[in-house]
């Protein structure tokens, strides 16, 4: 049934693909923060032709599902010239997809500012910037730090899809321990545990820091 | 050529919604189950909910998906694909389906509560005739990204080899490539089948609330912070 | 079901509702203080004082809503936070709970209309649920009842869609329509708009002057107080420091904080 050495054995050889997981997650969540940084604020702006390509293009992310996107990062984009490793694609990927939930975090957070916050920069006569960056953001930070930490804990775990198309990632190496040796229990299982160990933790991690934000 | 496999494509339509449907299902009664477990007075029930709630939330569907398909025949549990894909996606949605059930009933102002309370209706009629119509009117933008998911999750079933769209384009594309205009097609369809169901459910929001008389919860304009509180709901 | 000592009392007071050394804290806060007080069958009483003296934790605690600390509240015989088992008496369990409330029915400040349900509907639903009666009874009684505070036009309107003087109007149906033998009135006007108050002030005074329920009503509006009840308490701290006669508290009070409460209202006008 189960095999307590083989499972023991299989940790180091999941090693390399966890590395990768991990690495790929944080440049994914860098991606998609900046990425849906940018959506948001080109939807605020309203600038007239750009606010509503991105909006619907936005939408398209979050609409169709992260493995189609990836399929056609993976086989059709590089029909047309861009090639990329299969890692970066997948950072590409789900950059984007991921950027979609961003945007919608950013956006709620600064419509949430409450509408005095604005009425005092304006009575104060700081510039633009100064409002940005010393009053509005900073709180914007707060509502926005829970949501986003939470979807970076998601992009963790999704990460395993990025087996479909190549990458060397924690659930591709127990696959390929699996097929090697036959034996699919350990190697998966393993693996199972090895995102939960980090995604459970972080979880309750985020809760704390949620309600002490909260409370300040 | 390839207009003799649109219809094999657009069969998978079908084929996803079927999955879809009878996730949505099992992610119904399980967000239910679970969520009001997790409300019980029983501990055991309390700590049993909460511990599939947090295991299948703490690993991606995907994982789930393979574990189901690869490790459970060890095990001497051999499930259909479909069967697989259907439980999988079931209960994995419906454990985050759980965190809105929770929500929306403990949303419910307690003043309804008392009220019931104050003119002696049992637990039991009070949560079916007071509560439960309130919260359901909550649940329904939740719901709705809920439904979406599910739809977009059941393109992991294609990973199980039963033939839904995403599987079917993959198919005909290692046959004829053009594999452009395939997936431009499946883009489509997918984001067609959102925005229906996102229709839908505004429809029956608005039905919902009139024939309630509730205020409408369904507005991504308003700042509503019982709204994004409810959302913690993911992908 | 009560301690035989109590029973006799109120056996020999004819009191309905009767309070006992009832104290309540809320951690270091004493709202209540050891209180002390009762009211007779058919006697309408008011509570008036400065907010934060309890007046609305009594109602509670009588309602069965908020459990004291210490003391006995017994209605119509009932103790309501204790209960008999086994020739035992302890604390009250949720059921022993729902069947004292019966006794009792409230009216509180926010109205708490059911929203998903119609006017009709939620008069009839308590009665249909609660009493178990016939659905047709229920709906016809709820019918009548609305008629007799003018609203039987707008029965099928959901809450939503009246005014607030209007769903305070029903609310105070669907508590009669329930039959308590004592009726708690929590601030039922202090929360509409002035011009509002006056058609919830005339129903209740209706239900007054024409049923035999003792009513305690809490209440800002201290000439409707005096109109309506038998006997006015003050209360302050969370004791009763001034009782009578509406005329003779109002005209001559003759504690001082009474008096400073009292002047100070007149001043706002």
């Amino acid at each position: 049934m189960w095999d307590w050495k083989l499972a023991l054995e299989t940790l180091p050889k999941l090693w390399q693909g966890f590395l990768t997981t991990v690495q790929v997650s944080i440049l994914a969540s860098i991606g998609a923060v900046i990425l849906g940084l940018i959506w948001a604020v080109i939807r605020y702006v309203e600038v007239p032709f750009l606010s509503g390509a991105v909006s619907i293009f936005v939408q398209l992310l979050r609409g169709t599902p992260l493995l189609v996107q990836l399929y056609i990062l993976f086989y059709v984009v590089p029909q047309y010239g861009i090639s990329a490793s299969a890692f970066m694609t997948g950072v590409v990927g789900m950059s984007f997809y991921f950027s979609s939930y961003c945007a919608e975090v950013f956006r709620a957070g600064i419509i949430n500012i409450p509408k005095g916050q604005w009425d005092v920069a304006r009575a104060l006569s700081l510039p633009p910037r100064r409002v940005w960056l010393d009053i509005i953001l900073p709180q914007v930070g707060r509502s926005v730090i829970p949501p986003i930490g939470n979807y970076a804990i998601v992009i963790f775990k999704q990460s395993a899809l990025l087996s479909t198309i190549t990458v060397a990632e924690l659930l591709h190496s127990a696959q390929n321990i699996g097929s090697e040796t036959y034996r699919y229990v350990e190697p998966i299982t393993m693996a199972g545990l090895l995102y939960f160990a980090i995604s459970y933790p972080a979880a309750l991690g985020l809760r704390r820091l949620e309600k002490r934000l909260a409370t300040r | 050529m390839l207009a003799t496999y649109l219809p094999y494509i657009l069969g998978g339509v079908l084929v996803t919604l079927k999955v879809s449907f009878l996730s949505l299902i099992l992610t119904i009664v399980a967000g239910f189950g679970l969520g009001l477990s997790r409300m019980s007075v029983n501990r055991f029930m309390r700590w049993a909910a909460t511990i599939i709630v947090e295991i299948f939330r703490g690993t991606s569907a995907v994982v789930q998906l393979f574990w189901a398909f690869y490790v459970l025949p060890f095990f001497g549990i051999r499930l259909s694909p479909i069967v697989a894909a259907v439980i999988v996606l079931g209960l994995n949605e419906g454990s985050y389906f759980s965190e809105v059930v929770r929500g929306a009933i403990v949303a419910v102002p307690k003043t309804q509560v008392e009220s019931a309370l104050v003119l002696g209706f049992s637990p039991i009629t009070r949560f079916f005739r007071v509560v439960l119509p309130q919260a359901l009117v909550l649940m329904i933008p939740p719901g709705t990204n809920m439904i979406i998911s599910l739809v977009k999750f059941s393109s992991l079933a294609s990973l199980v080899t039963i033939p839904e769209l995403t599987f079917r384009a993959l198919t005909v594309r290692s046959n004829i490539g053009q594999t452009t205009i395939i997936f431009g097609i499946i883009l489509t369809l997918y984001f067609t089948i959102s925005i229906i169901i996102a229709m839908i459910m505004r429809g029956v929001e608005g039905r919902v609330t009139t024939h309630l008389g509730i205020q409408k919860v369904f507005s991504s304009e308003r700042p509503n912070s019982l709204w994004s509180g409810l959302r913690k709901k993911v992908s | 079901m009560i301690s035989s000592q109590v029973e006799s009392e109120s056996a020999n007071s004819g009191a309905l509702v009767q309070l006992q050394n009832v104290t309540k804290k809320y951690g270091e806060t004493t709202v209540l203080d050891s209180l002390t007080f009762d009211v007779k069958a058919g006697e309408k009483v008011a509570l008036i004082g400065p907010s934060g003296s309890g007046k609305t934790t009594v109602l509670r605690v009588i309602m069965g809503l908020e459990q004291p600390n210490s003391g006995t509240v017994v209605v119509a015989g009932d103790e309501i936070w204790r209960e008999m088992r086994s020739g035992k008496m302890i604390p009250a369990s949720e059921r022993h709970l729902r069947k004292v409330r019966q006794h009792t029915g409230m009216v509180f400040q926010q109205y708490n209309l059911f929203p998903h349900m119609s006017a009709l509907r939620n008069v009839a639903e308590p009665l249909i649920r609660v009493k178990k009666v016939e659905k047709e009874e229920a709906y016809a009684e709820a019918k009548d009842l609305l008629e007799m505070i003018g609203l039987s036009n707008h029965s099928d309107k959901k809450p939503g869609q009246l005014s607030g003087g209007q769903q305070q109007r029903v609310a105070l149906v669907r508590a009669i329509a329930m039959k308590p033998k004592v009726m708690l009135f929590d601030e039922v006007t202090s929360a509409l708009d002035p011009e509002l108050v006056g058609e919830v002030l005339r129903a209740i005074e209706d239900i007054a002057l024409t049923t035999q329920m003792s009513m305690i009503v809490v209440t800002h509006e201290i000439l409707f107080a005096a109109h309506v009840s038998d006997r006015v308490l003050m209360f302050d701290g969370g004791k009763v420091i001034e009782e009578g006669h509406p005329d003779d508290i109002l005209k001559s009070p003759k504690h001082e904080r009474t008096q400073r409460f009292l002047s100070r209202l007149v001043d706002r006008g």
